[in-house]
């Protein structure tokens, strides 16, 4: 037999067996019929799908809990720094207007207020 | 199950704290001429929280959290103008009259050449309970209002951590450090 019959009789035409279309029918209709099992039909994982919401839920609260503190903390920072820098450099201001004139009078001290 | 998604959504409102901001002054008048702002204003309940995340662990938090142990409110406003003379004194004299005079006093006026510091006071049985400071330079105006029980010497070295070297002795401070 040469490759041209091997070929040949490899690729010939077969019929199917006797009644094998009518059993992939009716396989076909039966797995149709067949009641569905979706996940959340099942009681335990409808708790389960719950819980795990409920977990989400409490940990997103806690992050943006833990974001608005630390920013607070930062504002607070910064507003303190800000209003501290502003008082700090009013005192230098008033030391410096004193020493310019305590240097001009020969005097040290003086009055906080000063213009 | 409806009832356990309303406990769950009354407990995450809960976790947020009202967004109310206190500020007594109006500067809008300013604001309408200044090129940049800086705003910040701290109530009472971001305050207390503030409170909770600062670390008691490094020196200048716990110093913070000190200074904030009996204040309320804290308003910070910096203007910055694009040219000078952009605000006029009429402004300023506005900003002063928002402090009022029986409960607030100026206990420093400080003013060189084009540049003024007041440091204004509301004093309550012999206790600081409101701090104010209005400095005002030709080309920036910086307004703070601290309203509850502060220590104006602590605030003040708390400032000069910020880049500000400590003051120097008077005969030593011929040059302002800016």
């Amino acid at each position: 037999m040469n490759l041209k019959d091997e070929l040949r009789w490899a690729m010939r035409r077969e019929e199917p067996p006797e009644g094998f279309a009518e059993r992939v029918l009716a396989r076909a209709a039966a797995q149709a019929d067949a009641p569905t099992r979706q996940w959340w039909r099942f009681p335990r994982m409808r708790l389960a799908a719950v819980a795990a919401c409920a977990v989400l839920v409490v940990l997103a609260g806690a992050g943006y809990r833990q974001w608005q503190g630390e920013t607070a903390r930062q504002r607070a920072l910064l507003a303190l720094g800000i209003a501290g820098g502003d008082l700090h450099t009013t005192q230098l201001r008033v030391r410096h207007i004193l020493a310019a004139r305590a240097g001009a009078t020969g005097e040290t001290g003086g009055p906080m207020e000063t213009r | 199950m409806k009832r356990t998604w309303l406990a769950i959504l009354a407990l995450s409102c809960a976790a947020v704290p009202l967004g109310a901001q206190t500020c007594p002054f109006n500067l809008d008048h300013i604001a309408a001429k200044a090129k940049e702002l800086v705003d910040v204003t701290l109530d009472s309940a971001t305050l207390q929280l503030a409170g909770k995340f600062l670390s008691s662990g490094k020196t200048n938090e716990s110093e913070a959290k000190s200074l904030l142990a009996g204040v309320k409110a804290i308003c910070v406003r910096n203007y910055e103008f694009a040219k000078e003379g952009e605000y006029t004194p009429d402004d300023l004299q506005r900003v002063r009259n928002q402090l009022p005079q029986p409960q607030w006093n100026r206990i420093v006026h400080a003013q060189e050449k084009n540049e003024s510091s007041e440091v204004f006071t509301r004093t309550e049985g012999g206790r600081i309970t409101g701090f104010a400071v209005i400095a005002a330079e030709p080309k920036e105006l910086h307004v703070v209002y601290i309203d509850g029980a502060i220590d104006l010497d602590k605030l003040s070295r708390f400032g000069g951590q910020f880049g500000i070297p400590p003051i120097p002795a008077p005969d030593a401070a011929r040059k302002p450090s800016k």
